[in-house]
């Protein structure tokens, strides 16, 4: 025990205050004092009675008397004068009398029985225990004396007993641990919370536990049998963060491959660009995840292209994941929890999509109190409210994005740039409720909105919106049910007023209406079953363009609308066999339906399908079926464990996807438009064969895990060399349907610790694609395979968090890969009075490898409780190397001269600071 | 459109940076390239035949001897003549297109190799309704630097029959500039030079080069378009060259000569995708840039591939002229390229290294108090003569 010496103050007193003594002494006052000066009061008082006060001066300076009769009691003259003052008093057997401020003083008396009893103080000195002891431990240093010294009794041991209870619930406490220190024995309370102990005469120190309460310590001199009763207050522990990890086995143990999760958490202390804390990009730290360009929308998950992803949100696909052409996701990271995304090992309950499932989980409301946080970056701020709308019920959280960057364009040194405004904005909102214990209501919503101006007359837009309603059931213990209503929509829009004649306005649309229901039943703890069925309503407007102005003489045009319905049930079993050996087989049954009305085209036998070569075209009416498409999509994995640190697993996947997204560039361009499957052009299916091992080493403290795939995509989407595909009601002579190969492996170490984790992998794959035909015009490449525009075989990443103190933390993050594959001219040639370029084959060439590495250093603000706003700095410093990486390389040619370039984006190391705050 | 694609990650290009970029490129096949127009009216048609050559490397490889005939569905044809190595033209007056008749071009090259081209039909082209000019300031890239004052040439064109739809242009520009040295002595250095054998004579007055020169230039650039999204066959203010005040283009006189062709949906798509590789902008948005065939493929079946493409379109012309006194103040463009004069010492030696190694021209004497040459006014070529630029001395019939 910390031992200060007391230096004379009250607080000190009221901290180790003990009393052993019967009810006090009353003292008369028998002057009359009403209104007078406290001081007065006191000066009388310890002349008459030799009393001694003990007070702080300052306290009493205003301080008037109250008295109501003379003469009167000192309790009732201190009681009326302090009444409403916030000071108490106590007086003491010895004649002090002790005012402190706010503190209850506990006067209770606990020792009284022997008639003979004396009680004293031993020593004028008192052992000070710490303050932050205090908190834990109720220990008094005072002496309590039992019975007379000058006559003990006449026994050598005396019966010592007394009660124990909570001084919060003025319960007995049983079972309570009753300690004597020197005897290094004790007893326990019995269920009334009584005790008693037989023993030798002399001086003990007792201390008394009990689980979750204080331990109380009080010193004893026994001369006769006598009770000590005690009341434990409630331990309040100011302890360390308590971090529960649970899943630490979850990777050898589940049967799930290709699976891995982020939580914001995390990617926020990864260096972050701009400050923007980008959740989808982040994903691509991790093995197997892949994108074209480093600021580009879409990834590339295990060489499928980036349309095969389905992104979710609370439920909802979303069908442009990026801000501003893919700067930064499109959600804002405060309304995220985390991500799980899905490589392989696809869950039955998703489909759509053949590569991957990004399944972003939105935050809750926080149940108990109203939070605004927010954050300022160079480009953007983003500020979120959530709260409770009934305690402990329900919550809501609201959250929104918005962005300044026109600064950022007026900078650029290109006079087209610096005319062009950029905005966007996102909102995010869910709204969850308890029902009751079996019911949940969970309804969310979300739009983004990107709008831009060009060169002062162009305009681009686009927009998701979406909303869901999940309505959750418990039937029992063992059934669970959700029901859910999907609505997700995209657009986007481009205009031009630059000359009234010719402003026009283009729009495109599509729209996904869903409905399902999922349940999950255990039966027993063997088995876990889902299953459930849900339909797809798709409606899409392919392109329209018409007159933005009366004066314009663009010639309105709408293709027509195009509708399919998917419909999809499944089923699945998580079946653990034995302790070693488990089992998750499902199957997915989907039929999709083309419906019209429509307008087909047909095109010659036996003849390239080209333009030339349509010679019917048939028409089907509203709701007809036009085509219909479908099939089983089985999805089996398998789990061996090798020990109970590691684990072998295989899985088999098939998917289906009924919507392509059409580009003719590197990565996902403004205009890429959704296409649903029609009579031409055919669902994609991919096929994936895995086979994983998984091992836990140091307690679980390290993960190991390699996995391999194979992969065949059937009827892959590919444009053709100069395809239209904006407003062209015939998009099936400008792609083709082809198959790709994509296979790899993936090594992943995973450090989880308190201080220092993070993560290590290296990807080695390949992605190909072929489109064969008969017919050149159908042929790219002349029939041969060719690497898509995402095959970067080797890929690193390295990311690591370091948690230097509670307030300091700091994370680096390595990546490499292999260039890209690029098209480049290979010869030149005149033509049209001007020097043109000859290409080579498609993605014959790369660009140089990719290598980058960040750094960055959070910095919390002080942790004292009461503050107006929590806050926090970070600093993230990219490409420390500086390292010129290519975005892109392109030729122009004007005419007289042909020119190569080389573009990197941030080809400089690139400092930023956020500042973000929570009230 | 064209301009959103353009709209590469905005943000990012404060930081970025272009820089020149070499690719490594081996092989390359070697092909054929044909560039043919053929028009109706007056005008001569050209068919160019060349070959790709290296992405490094200077200038085609002609192809010389060749027999390139053009014949329409009626079976009847004309040999094209070669007038320059690997350029062969028609003479009009002998075989000339008509509206409506359907073309096409047959090449024989010396390897004994046979191409030809698919049916084009020609169509007649509307007179060019008008070709005009703004003012117009353009910001440059370094928004630290003042902005280009300028002409913005725009042209407008109709059809009343909605017929064309498809346009391409080209253009020649002439114009006048000032030479500020033109030479009035020519230096003949004896064998060996400088040794006595040098003479220096007076340019006689009807051979000087004179102070004006006319410059002609060609468009590189692809200029076409389309109304087919529109009501109506009108094309308005269609932006062709920016000529700006840095230039002696706008010194004196500034005249363009704009060709209309009317063109078919096939070739203009061609050109469109030629253009959308050729102007790449570095941005991932481009379409990923392709190889470009034409109309032209082996005559026997074969699958050779051919660049270029036979073109049959209707032709119309107009020029248009700028002269300077339509130019506001302040307007200053330079009369000639900036030139400067340097004297050098009086002994044919020094001459000899001037004329010989730094490539200068003579221009004078220099004289003394007393009226005696005591050295030479030197300038650079472009200063001196019309030809050291590709212009000409003598004034143009339109002028």
């Amino acid at each position: 025990m910390k031992k200060i010496l007391l230096f004379f103050s009250l607080q000190f007193l009221g901290l180790s205050m003990i009393l052993a003594q019967p009810a006090p002494q009353e003292y008369t006052v028998s002057g009359d004092f009403n209104g007078k000066a406290f001081t007065e009061l006191v000066s009388a008082l310890e002349a008459q009675h030799g009393l001694q006060f003990y007070y702080f001066p300052g306290w009493t300076s205003d301080l008037k008397v109250v008295q109501e009769n003379t003469p009167g009691t000192l309790t009732a003259v201190l009681d009326n004068t302090l009444a409403g003052t916030g000071f108490r008093y106590t007086i003491r057997p010895g004649g002090q009398v002790i005012l402190t401020q706010g503190k209850t003083i506990r006067s209770e008396i606990r020792l009284v029985e022997p008639t003979d009893m004396i009680s004293q103080r031993e020593s004028e000195s008192v052992d000070v225990v710490s303050a932050a002891e205090q908190q834990l431990k109720d220990f008094e240093t005072d002496w309590i004396v039992i019975g007379d010294p000058a006559a003990p009794e006449q026994k050598p041991r005396v019966k010592l007993s007394g009660h124990v209870r909570n001084s919060d619930t003025d319960r007995p406490l049983s079972d309570a641990i009753v300690f004597v220190e020197e005897l290094q024995s004790g007893t326990t309370t019995d269920s009334l919370g009584y005790y008693e102990l037989n023993l030798p005469q002399g001086r003990y120190r007792l201390l008394f536990q009990s689980v979750g309460l204080k331990e109380a310590g009080r010193n004893v001199q026994l001369f006769a049998g006598g009770q000590v009763d005690v009341a434990l207050g409630a331990l309040i522990l100011d302890m360390e963060e308590v971090v529960v990890r649970a899943n630490r086995q979850e990777h050898i143990r589940s049967t799930a491959m290709g699976m891995e999760a982020l939580k914001t958490e995390t990617i926020k202390q990864l260096p972050a660009l701009l400050g923007e804390v980008d959740i989808v990009r982040s994903a691509l730290m991790l093995p197997g995840v892949q994108t074209v360009g480093e600021f580009s929308s879409g990834i590339n998950v295990r060489g499928g292209g980036s349309d095969q992803n389905l992104i979710l949100l609370n439920g909802a696909p979303i069908f442009n994941a990026s801000h501003l052409f893919g700067f930064s996701s499109s959600f804002s990271p405060d309304v995220i929890e985390g991500f799980e995304l899905y490589k392989s090992s696809i869950p039955a309950k998703f489909g759509g999509r053949i590569s991957s499932v990004l399944d972003l989980e939105m935050k809750q409301g926080d149940l108990e109190d109203w939070k605004l946080k927010g954050g300022i970056s160079p480009v953007t701020s983003r500020i979120t409210v959530e709260g409770p709308v009934v305690k402990d019920r329900s919550s809501l959280i609201v959250s929104g994005r918005s962005t300044y960057s026109d600064w950022i364009l007026k900078r650029i040194r290109d006079a087209a740039f610096r005319n062009s405004r950029a905005n966007y904005f996102d909102i995010t909102a869910r709204y969850k409720t308890q029902i009751n214990r079996n019911d949940q209501l969970d309804a969310s919503v979300y739009f983004s909105k990107d709008a831009f101006k060009l060169n002062g007359d162009t305009t681009f837009g686009y927009q998701n919106r979406n909303a869901v309603i999940n309505y959750r059931k418990g039937f029992g213990e063992k059934l669970f049910a959700t029901f859910s209503g999907i609505y997700s929509q995209y657009r986007f829009n481009v205009g031009s007023d630059a000359q009234p004649s010719r402003s026009f306005n283009l729009k495109y649309q599509i729209n996904h209406l869903e409905g399902k229901a999922h349940f999950s039943y255990a039966p027993t703890d063997k088995h876990q079953l889902n299953f459930g069925a849900g339909l797809i309503n798709y409606r899409l407007d392919p392109g329209s363009i018409g007159p933005d102005s009366p004066e314009s003489i663009v010639l309105p045009r709408q293709l027509d609308q195009e509708k399919a319905l998917e419909g999809s049930i499944y089923l699945s079993d998580e079946w653990t066999v034995s302790d070693n050996f488990s089992v998750q087989a499902g199957l997915r049954l989907t039929q999709y339906l083309f419906l019209g009305p429509q307008n087909i085209y047909s095109y010659r036998d036996n003849a390239a399908r080209i333009e030339e070569n349509i010679v019917d075209s048939t028409s089907y009416a509203g709701g007809a079926l036009v085509q219909n498409y479908g099939g089983p999509e089985y999805r089996v994995s398998l789990r061996y464990a090798l020990g109970i640190n590691s684990s072998i697993k295989a899985a088999f996947n098939r998917n289906r996807q009924y919507l392509s997204m059409l580009f003719n560039s590197a990565t996902v361009s403004p205009t890429a438009t959704w296409k649903l499957s029609d009579p031409h052009i055919k669902p994609q299916t991919g096929d994936q064969f895995s086979l994983g091992f998984f091992k836990n080493m140091l307690e679980d403290r390290l993960e190991f895990s390699l996995e391999g795939y194979y992969k065949i995509i059937n009827n892959m989407v590919e444009y053709k060399a100069g395809a239209e595909l904006l407003l062209n009601d015939h998009l099936e002579t400008d792609v083709v349907n082809g198959e790709g190969r994509a296979y790899g492996l993936e090594v992943l170490f995973r450090k989880n610790g308190r201080k220092f984790n993070g993560w290590m992998s290296y990807t080695y794959s390949r992605t190909r694609f072929r489109a064969d035909s008969p017919y050149p015009e159908d042929r790219i490449n002349q029939g041969e395979w060719f690497p898509t525009n995402f095959d970067k075989p080797h890929d690193f990443s390295f990311v690591s968090f370091y948690r230097l103190s509670r307030r300091f933390s700091f994370s680096t993050n390595i990546a490499y890969s292999t260039g890209r594959p690029i098209t480049i001219p290979v010869a030149k040639y005149q033509y049209a009075d001007g020097v043109r370029l000859q290409y080579s084959r498609r993605n014959e060439f790369r660009v140089p490898d990719y290598f980058r590495w960040d750094l960055s250093v959070n910095l919390e603000g002080n942790h004292k409780l009461k503050k107006l706003a929590h806050s926090s700095w970070s600093l993230s410093l990219y490409n420390v190397t500086g390292r010129q990486n290519v975005y892109s390389i392109y030729f122009v040619s004007d005419g007289t001269t042909a020119r190569g370039y080389k573009l990197s984006i941030f080809g400089k190391p690139f400092f930023t600071l956020t500042y973000n705050f929570r009230l | 459109m064209k301009k959103c694609i353009q709209f590469i990650l905005i943000a990012l290009s404060v930081y970025s940076c272009v820089e020149p970029y070499q690719p490594e490129v081996g092989d390359y096949d070697s092909t054929l390239v044909v560039d043919g127009i053929f028009t109706d009216g007056e005008d001569t048609s050209t068919v160019l035949l060349s070959r790709s050559y290296a992405y490094t490397g200077g200038s085609p490889e002609l192809i010389v001897g060749a027999r390139v005939v053009v014949e329409d569905e009626n079976g009847n044809s004309t040999e094209f003549t070669e007038t320059e190595p690997g350029k062969y033209q028609n003479d009009p007056a002998a075989f000339t297109g008509r509206a409506g008749v359907r073309y096409r071009l047959l090449v024989n090259t010396p390897e004994g190799n046979s191409f030809q081209s698919e049916w084009e039909t020609l169509k007649s082209s509307p007179p060019i309704e008008d070709v005009y000019y703004e003012f117009e300031e353009r910001e440059q890239d370094d928004p630290n630097l003042n902005p280009f004052k300028g002409i913005q040439i725009y042209l407008d064109t109709r059809d009343g029959e909605n017929n064309t739809r498809y346009y391409r242009w080209q253009y020649e520009e002439t114009y006048l500039y000032l030479l500020t040295y033109p030479p009035l002595l020519e230096v003949k250095f004896g064998n060996p030079p400088a040794r006595g054998r040098d003479t220096i004579f007076e340019i006689p007055y009807d051979q000087l080069e004179g102070y004006r020169c006319w410059k002609t230039n060609t468009s590189t650039r692809l200029y076409i378009g389309t109304t087919r999204d529109f009501s109506e066959d009108i094309i308005e203010r269609y932006p062709l060259n920016y000529v700006n005040n840095r230039t002696p283009r706008l010194y004196s006189r500034y005249s363009l000569l704009v060709r209309q062709y009317a063109i078919s949906e096939e070739y203009y798509e061609f050109l469109r995708t030629i253009e959308a590789t050729n102007q790449t902008t570095g941005s991932l948005f481009d379409p990923i840039p392709n190889e470009v065939f034409g109309n032209i493929h082996s005559s026997d079946g074969r699958d050779i591939p051919v660049l270029g493409y036979f073109a049959v379109a209707g032709s119309s012309v107009t020029r248009k002229f700028v002269n300077r006194d339509e130019m506001p103040m302040g307007f200053s463009p330079p009369l000639g390229p900036d030139c400067r004069v340097d004297t050098i010492n009086y002994n044919f030696r020094d001459l000899y290294n001037e004329v010989q190694f730094a490539n200068k021209v003579l221009v004078n004497y220099t004289y003394n108090l007393i009226g005696n040459p005591n050295g030479y006014e030197m300038t650079t070529p472009e200063c001196a003569r019309c030809a050291a630029l590709g212009a000409t001395n003598r004034e143009p019939d339109f002028w």
